[in-house]
């Protein structure tokens, strides 16, 4: 085993050698040329486009926060939603015609 | 800043207010950075061709740079990510150097490791049998595996650097390094213990 790490510290010493010694490369003049014509042939950025940036991040920011309050929002209001129409259909099932109805249809018995 | 006095913030500022030719000067400036990380990681035809790819990729996202950490780390992330875009589309297509080893792999390896100092070794990896080594146990890894050890391994990044380059988590980078490390390191036992 102690073999085998000291082997494995020389591989490694030789294998990084030769990954960083990979032959050298040279670009000519028409490289950049050819790619600085690519990029002027795209639309020019303007400082509009870094506030949108800016922007974009800060909306990042608080969607958790945003997510947040809707969450708890949504269930409030369902709640409030249920009880309600507990509270209804309670009125209705415990006096069905005398209050429920008579009041507003003005029926007098 | 530059020797000239020429920081590449401002630059960038230019660019960004719509002055094209000023990106001529970064490009100009960190060419050979990126030529550095491509030439590693692509075969030779790709280069020229995706560091192009690397410039204009640099240039549409030059709104997101912050400026809080260096341009040239910023743009060697864009570079690796180029690489592993590049690797994920065509490593199935890849072309091998070799099937297999040979016998004079073999004994190159043997010889190599044979009590040598330092010196020794660094000049061993300069010669074509340790890139054809490397080549064909590289290739013997899933793409993910071979980027992480070319970047820890190889290049003796820190987690967090190759983390940063790759766009990963420290976690991910650190299981990873681990895991491929063991790899290699039982496909290259498998080599000079035959």
């Amino acid at each position: 085993m102690e073999d085998f790490n000291d082997n494995h510290k020389k591989i490694r010493k030789i294998f990084s050698s030769s990954f960083r010694e990979k032959e050298n490369f040279e670009v000519g003049e028409s490289w950049q040329k050819g790619t600085m014509k690519k990029i002027r042939n795209l639309k020019p950025l303007s400082s509009n486009q870094r506030l949108f940036v800016i922007f974009e991040e800060m909306c990042w920011r608080f969607a958790f926060a945003a997510s947040l309050v809707l969450a708890i929002t949504f269930s409030f209001n369902l709640e409030m939603e249920t009880q309600r129409e507990y509270e209804v259909s309670q009125v209705f099932y415990e006096d069905p015609f005398d209050e429920f109805l008579d009041e507003p249809l003005k029926i007098n018995r | 800043m530059d020797r000239d006095g020429i920081d590449d913030n401002q630059i960038i500022s230019r660019v960004l207010e719509g002055d094209v030719d000023a990106y001529e000067w970064l490009l100009n400036k960190y060419k050979s950075i990126v030529l550095n990380i491509l030439k590693k990681r692509l075969p030779f035809e790709q280069v020229e061709e995706t560091a192009q790819v690397v410039f204009i990729k640099a240039y549409q996202s030059l709104s997101t740079y912050k400026g809080t950490s260096e341009f040239k780390n910023w743009l060697s992330s864009i570079a690796v990510k180029t690489c592993y875009d590049f690797w994920r589309k065509h490593y199935r297509n890849r072309e091998l150097p070799m099937s297999s080893l040979s016998e004079k792999h073999e004994e190159w390896l043997e010889q190599a490791l044979s009590d040598q100092s330092n010196e020794v070794l660094l000049e061993k990896g300069k010669e074509v049998e340790a890139k054809e080594i490397l080549d064909w146990a590289l290739n013997k890894l899933s793409l993910e595996d071979k980027m992480v050890l070319e970047l820890v391994y190889l290049e003796g990044f820190s987690n967090k650097e190759a983390s940063n380059l790759l766009g990963w988590s420290v976690a991910n980078v650190k299981v990873r390094s681990f895991r491929s490390r063991r790899k290699l390191e039982k496909i290259l036992k498998d080599v000079y213990q035959k």
